[in-house]
């Protein structure tokens, strides 16, 4: 069941106010899916004030193109998400573009290249140690439990925000749930038997 | 079917789902995207520029054509002003050595002393009759006593010498004077 509020038709007329010219629609927009977005891009990122920037820049390249959105192809929210994902994607590809003069010293590391999350976004040390475990996942993994686990969004929007057929989606979801098990448990926050834990490492 | 999250899993996700709705976005976010909105409003509620006019959408091929036809005919014209400055720059050398050939030279003969472009010259030459009857060159300050003729000799430009009249020293020339000296004349 997902989170947000889905309704497509709604959204699409939106979008097709949008279109027209008329640019409160995108208000709207957000206010319906903005929070779910930003979810999904703290999900993504260290640091809120980045997820933010990027669900900003989402608006805008939405605003920029809205005939750009098919809805014969999926939901808006759907759209929004994919847009989200590449802004994401180029966001963490100018992160690497930054190396400190100084290797001991990560202060001057991009917020999203520091070792921890430097938000309040975890209310509990447990959540703070899990959101931990989560961000260690590299991107494609950390995504698919975001959207599938986390959004509990259906793994047909989810082939369609990530490009990919739905096999795939479920065979890279499998993947990600056993590395993300498998480090909460290196982080004793979990007790596995050795036997499935080696289990776990095999199937990935 | 997937297999779902370890059950040892499941609940940490779901707590951290938990912590993740109850995030909402900032004030600023919120007036970011008020300002978008309203900017994107004016943006479209403000004339757009006139359309540019068909003539103004070249296609590159032309432009290269254009600015390939404009070198060719840069170089051809450079090229006129420097064959046209080589001619004259050689104009004024031949010009610069015709002067130089025919400029008046002191130390050089005068034109009607010139062998060029007359065909001969005419000399008159103090003579006399030897014993052998021969006429005989002799010089003008000589103070022989002997009868003094002029030999008029003429010297042609094809070597050959002739003479054309040969008159008594005291005789009266055509002109009323005496003839002391040698005289050229050209013809």
């Amino acid at each position: 069941m997902t989170k947000s509020a889905e309704r497509p038709g709604d959204d699409c007329e939106l979008v097709s106010r949008l279109i027209s010219g008329d640019s409160a629609a995108l208000r709207e927009l957000y206010q319906r899916h903005g929070r779910a977005l930003l979810r999904f891009s703290i999900a993504m990122c260290r640091s809120q004030t980045s997820a933010e920037d990027l669900v900003h820049d989402t608006f805008v390249a939405f605003l920029r193109e809205p005939s750009l959105f098919d809805p014969a192809q999926g939901t808006v929210l759907g759209y929004l998400c994919g847009v989200l994902r590449h802004q994401i994607s180029r966001h963490f590809r100018q992160q690497k573009r930054w190396v400190s003069m100084n290797p001991d010293d990560d202060s001057n590391a991009p917020a999203d290249e520091r070792p921890g999350p430097d938000d309040e976004i975890a209310r509990s040390e447990v959540t703070a140690a899990f959101r931990r475990a989560m961000l260690e996942l590299p991107l494609p993994h950390r995504e698919i439990i975001a959207l599938c686990d986390l959004e509990e969004l259906p793994y047909a929007t989810v082939a369609q925000i990530l490009h990919c057929p739905i096999g795939t989606v479920r065979s890279r979801l499998h993947r990600a749930r056993a590395l993300l098990t498998i480090r909460l448990a290196s982080l004793e926050m979990i007790e596995l038997p050795v036997g499935m834990a080696l289990a776990q490492e095999n199937a990935t | 079917m997937n297999r779902p999250l370890h059950p040892q899993v499941e609940p940490l996700a779901r707590s951290y789902a938990r912590d993740l709705d109850e995030v909402s976005p900032s004030k600023s976010l919120d007036a970011r995207i008020d300002r978008l909105v309203a900017t994107h409003g004016k943006e479209i509620s403000t004339p757009r520029a006139a359309p540019r006019t068909e003539g103004l959408h070249i296609p590159r091929w032309a432009a290269a054509a254009a600015l390939a036809l404009l070198a060719l005919v840069f170089v051809l014209g450079a090229g006129v002003i420097i064959g046209m400055r080589l001619e004259s720059g050689a104009a004024e050398r031949v010009t610069v050595l015709d002067t130089s050939h025919t400029a008046p030279d002191a130390a050089w003969p005068l034109p009607e002393m010139s062998m060029w472009p007359t065909d001969s010259v005419a000399l008159k030459v103090p003579a006399v009759y030897a014993a052998d009857g021969t006429l005989v060159a002799v010089d003008e300050a000589s103070r022989q006593t002997s009868a003094r003729y002029w030999v008029d000799v003429v010297v042609s430009n094809d070597g050959t010498v002739r003479i054309q009249n040969v008159v008594p020293a005291g005789a009266v020339t055509p002109s009323g004077s005496q003839e002391h000296a040698p005289k050229l004349q050209t013809q």
